[in-house]
């Protein structure tokens, strides 16, 4: 549910009394447009399996922002602060905000040093933090918990975490914090600026310099299955990077294109010097079951003496075993490969041969080559 | 007294009665009876119309005997039969799992940092495919599934080894009386492993020990106590309760002691927080010997228990517990603590918290030093337990703690090793226990492959017991695996139809799980993923070995109030992150022939074994996960 009207003050603190059980005097209060989303969130140190209902803030700028709770705490023993967290438009955390005079507190009723704000900072931005795969049972000390853990919720924090990753004295409020900043509601911000972009948007947006603004435009190709020429065009362009999980993403994204897009594509990309690229792209066609056309093979063949690797031989070789259609022209080319240096190729293309039909001179190739390796066979 | 060894050169089988000798006391203050003697008996057995004396004398062989059979005994024994021993596991009990078990519901707890795998991993997960209900009688007999299905191993329930039959330093034989058949066995064996906890057979065999509290000067331990004094860490017994859905009276035993909850509760620890399943601080402990003093203890337990259940149910202040009944409460206490075995190192404090690198290492531990206060309920100015300081990492655990200094030819492995009582708040806790019982096993049938025993296995041979265990899935931290049998690691290329992280060459570098940031897996991109070894000549092969992934920092133990971890969302089932279907393929003259199937697999280790081919490559078909998107292994090996 979006709220696309202007915000005043009366409809936001009618909102926070219903959805939002934090204390309104430690909301801080913007004056200018800005709309407001209704999201439903559980977060993962709470106590019970409810779902909260929370505001998330769209401002004119297109960033988002949530004022959320800076720890839960199973015994009333911790000070819950509010903190104001901001992320940019396709959720990725930007920093965070207390209102003057609110201090966070550690372990003993400790504040935060200006380098426990920065850490947490810090802590907050790692998408990929340990606390991202960690329970809130193991962060909760399990000390003293032999027989019946019952100390399991005393709030006294002990798992051994990294100082690089984790605020000492304070890893529950690190670890909730993280959770705001990088937990579900990322996806459904994601979500709402995706609904709210076109095709232009998303071109643009492959063209950003930032990875994570890439990723976001081809999750939103691929919800979409979107594929215009001018953006393959450009999907194909930005392949040329470095980003692994953006090369992971583009096969992804190629792969569910219709069988004419992906294979033409796929052979494009093919034409590479980069074994590691060329392994890829055979990886791909033979996990498709891709029935390759003429025009494929042309591709594939205008490659062989520049494949060098085992596994790209392999492979081509297992992506050739699984075709219905066998022609003799494209079987002889492959010869060549008995005299590769490498024994591992020779052999792989030996055992593929040997299982053909093969002509005399062609015979005597192959029974050379099984005298001369005979070790090795 | 040492009894004579005249039983110990028979054969397996029946003595007759009418050899045995008889031993008749006159002297009515000392107890000295065979207790097989029958002679007096007069029976005529109906149905044959015969008058006769039952046999209730067995001689047995075998080449382990496992004393005990809690966690400890239990991987103690699995490891002894699987590396080619017949073993002979006894335990006291009608059930398996000592403190563990359903008589006394301690939870299967390790380190807290990173889960402990092989044996007690095995167990833990084999226990969500039979009992996700979690519930502990059902347990009992996941345990009881799982021991008497290993080829090699022999169970003995209701058996209690009585005394060693000794041959000068060395164990020949148990003596053992099943309580059910009326039957005393002399259970004659080349090594034996106590993991009994109060360690009677081997303190009947002379074994140096130890009880109480070591003084600060000793081992410089600066969390022991200023002077030693006689104190172990007491018993406890816990409860289940049940919701009856309407107002549950309670009226306390007679002989329950009242709870003074005022002086209790200024311990933190000490504080009503639930009313599910018990109370571990309820624990009675001994100032002299805590093994004279059981029935005692017990017996006060169970009044201290009652006084508290009488407050919590009948003082008004646990409104929350005014439908609750008590459905179960335990008469065995669960022990913490009493004998400790002397080996030829003694683990201390110092060992934990500075975690050095020991060149014997079998395992790892985690726990805190969580020394439970002298006295438990009945000293309540004292805290229940001081969890003094808790090591950042895991640390090693040495073999040389886990076998007698004085007798040759006896292990020992859980809370009886050689350790101070100090180090015992840490080691004590269950999985780090069964480690040790799966070292102690291994070192066993090492021993009598090579006819030797454990001192000369940790002098001359540590290397081929640490090898073994790793293949076996036990992690050694700061001990990668370097088999040279393996043959995955010579293999030219592993390649992988995908690679989502990690790398294949990792599968091979001896480190079965990540450190941190230090990566030890590959992860494909999907399922229906492959790995491919290839050899430049071929390799002849009959066993491939992998390693799946189980997410080790995740808890994965039932518990006796199953709707805490349902609150805690842990997962109630086989890790989805394992490997379920999967197949082995071998290239056999460029044609791919497959030669194992894995199945319905639920282990970490899956090790497949077939007819030895003559191979140029292994191809590894993962095809099924229990519910996670990607293959992913932290090993491959490969054998001859």
């Amino acid at each position: 549910m979006i709220f696309l009207r202007c915000r005043n003050i009366v409809l936001f603190c009618c909102l926070l009394l219903t959805f939002n059980k934090l204390a309104v005097a430690d909301i801080l209060l913007s004056s200018s447009k800005e709309k407001l989303h209704e999201v439903i969130y559980k977060h993962p140190a709470q106590k019970d399996s409810s779902q909260m209902h929370q505001i998330l803030f769209e401002t004119e700028a297109k960033e988002f922002y949530m004022d959320v709770a800076s720890v839960y705490c199973f015994e009333d023993v911790c000070k819950i602060d509010t903190i104001r967290i901001y992320w940019n438009r396709i959720g990725k955390y930007q920093r965070f905000e207390l209102q003057a005079g609110i201090a966070l507190e550690k372990a003993n009723g400790e504040l935060f040093t200006d380098q426990d704000y920065k850490k947490l900072h810090f802590i907050l931005n790692e998408e990929d933090s340990p606390f991202k795969n960690i329970r809130i049972e193991s962060i909760i000390s399990t000390q003293g918990a032999e027989h019946s853990d019952v100390d399991g919720y005393s709030g006294a924090t002990a798992i051994e975490l990294d100082e690089s990753v984790s605020i000492q004295g304070a890893v529950l409020t690190s670890y909730t914090l993280w959770h705001w900043a990088n937990g579900d509601l990322v996806k459904q911000i994601r979500k709402i600026t995706g609904e709210a972009t076109n095709a232009d948007d998303l071109l643009t947006y492959l063209r950003n310099s930032e990875a994570d603004y890439k990723l976001f435009a081809l999750e939103q190709l691929m919800v979409r299955k979107n594929f215009e020429a001018r953006l393959i065009e450009e999907i194909k362009e930005q392949y040329k990077g470095n980003c692994l999980p953006l090369k992971r993403n583009i096969i992804s994204y190629l792969e569910s294109a219709p069988k004419e897009i992906y294979q033409n594509v796929m052979l494009d990309l093919f034409k590479s010097e980069d074994s590691k690229q060329r392994i890829t792209c055979l990886q791909s066609l033979l996990h498709t079951n891709s029935n390759l056309s003429s025009d494929a093979y042309s591709k594939l063949y205008r490659q062989l003496n520049n494949m060098e690797t085992y596994q790209e031989v392999d492979l081509f070789l297992s992506l050739l075993e699984k075709q219905s259609q066998e022609l003799e022209a494209r079987i002889a080319p492959l010869y060549s490969l008995l005299a590769n240096s490498n024994i591992l190729i020779s052999r792989r293309a030996f055992w593929f041969l040997e299982r053909k039909n093969a002509s005399k001179e062609q015979q005597k190739l192959l029974n050379d080559f099984a005298k001369k390796n005979k070790d090795y066979l | 007294m040492k009894r004579r060894d005249f039983f110990v050169k028979g054969a397996l089988g029946v003595v007759a009665t009418s050899l045995l000798p008889v031993v008749a006391n006159a002297t009515p203050s000392s107890i000295d009876i065979t207790l097989s003697d029958r002679s007096k008996d007069k029976w005529l057995q109906v149905g044959s119309g015969k008058q006769g004396i039952p046999n209730r004398e067995q001689i047995v062989n075998a080449d382990v005997l496992v004393i005990g059979a809690g966690m400890a005994g239990i991987s103690a024994a699995v490891a002894a039969a699987r590396n080619g021993a017949k073993t002979i596991l006894v335990q006291d009990r009608p059930v398996l799992g000592g403190n563990a078990s359903s008589e006394m519901r301690v939870t299967v707890n390790g380190a807290p940092q990173e889960r402990e795998t092989g044996i007690i991993e095995e167990i833990l997960i084999e226990n969500w495919v039979y009992n996700k209900q979690e519930s502990y009688p059902v347990w009992d007999h996941v345990l009881y599934n799982y021991i008497t299905r290993q080829p090699n191993l022999e169970l003995m329930l209701n058996t209690q080894a009585l005394e060693a039959i000794m041959d000068g330093d060395k164990i020949k034989a148990a003596i053992c009386w099943q309580s059910t058949s009326e039957t005393r066995f002399t259970l004659n064996a080349k090594q034996f492993i106590d993991c009994s906890g109060d360690g009677l057979l081997a303190a009947t065999a002379g074994a140096e020990y130890r009880t109480g509290r070591e003084g600060k000067k000793e081992f410089g331990e600066s969390y022991a106590p200023d002077q030693a004094d006689g104190w172990t860490m007491g018993d406890c017994i816990m409860m289940i309760t049940k919701d009856m859905g309407r107002p549950m009276p309670f009226k306390a035993p007679d002989y329950a002691l009242p709870f003074d909850h005022e002086t209790a509760f200024k311990d933190k620890h000490r504080r009503i927080k639930q009313v599910k399943e018990g109370f571990w601080w309820i624990e009675v402990a001994s100032e002299y010997d805590i093994i004279a003093d059981r029935e005692q203890n017990r017996h006060k337990l169970m009044a201290y228990f009652y006084g508290v259940w009488d407050y919590i149910k009948n003082s008004g202040d646990f409104p929350e517990a005014e439908n609750i009944a008590l459905d179960w409460v335990g008469s065995i206490p669960g022990r913490r603590e009493s004998r400790r075995f002397m080996s030829d190192y003694i683990l201390t404090q110092n060992d934990i918290l500075n975690d050095p690198h020991f060149e014997d290492a079998i395992g790892f531990g985690g726990w805190s030093l969580d020394e439970h206060n002298p006295g438990g309920i009945e000293n309540l100015k004292e805290p229940a337990s001081y969890f003094h300081q808790k090591s950042e990492k895991v640390y090693e655990v040495p073999y040389g703690i886990l076998y007698s200094k004085n007798i040759e030819n006896l292990s020992f492995a859980g809370r009886n090793a050689s350790l101070t009582h100090i180090a015992l708040s840490s080691t004590r806790i269950i999985s780090t226990c069964a480690l040790m019982g799966q070292a102690v096993g291994t070192g066993a049938a090492i021993c009598l492959q090579k006819g030797i025993n454990p001192r000369e296995l940790r002098s001359k041979y540590m290397n081929e017991l640490q090898e073994q265990l790793l293949r076996d899935d036990v992690f050694i931290p700061n001990r990668p695996a370097k088999d040279s049998n393996d043959l995955a690691k010579s293999a030219m290329a592993i390649m992988a139809s995908s690679t989502l992280s990690g790398d294949t060459k990792l599968l091979v570098d001896g480190v079965s799980r990540d450190r941190g940031e230090e990566i030890h897996h590959w992860e494909a991109d999907g399922l229906d993923a492959e790995l491919q070894l290839e050899w430049k000549k071929p390799v002849k092969i009959s066993k491939v070995e992998l390693k799946g992934d189980t997410n080790v920092l995740r808890r994965i133990m039932m518990h006796k109030n199953p709707q805490k971890n349902i609150q805690n969302e842990q997962i109630l089932d086989v890790p989805p992150e394992l490997i379920k279907t999967a197949s082995v393929e071998a290239r056999v003259k460029g044609q791919w022939l497959e030669v194992a199937k894995i199945e319905e697999n639920i282990t970490r280790l899956m090790k497949t074994s077939f007819d030895q081919v003559s191979t140029t490559a292994i191809r590894i078909k993962l095809k099924e996960t229990w519910g996670a998107k990607n293959a992913k292994l932290f090993e491959i090996r490969c054998y001859s």
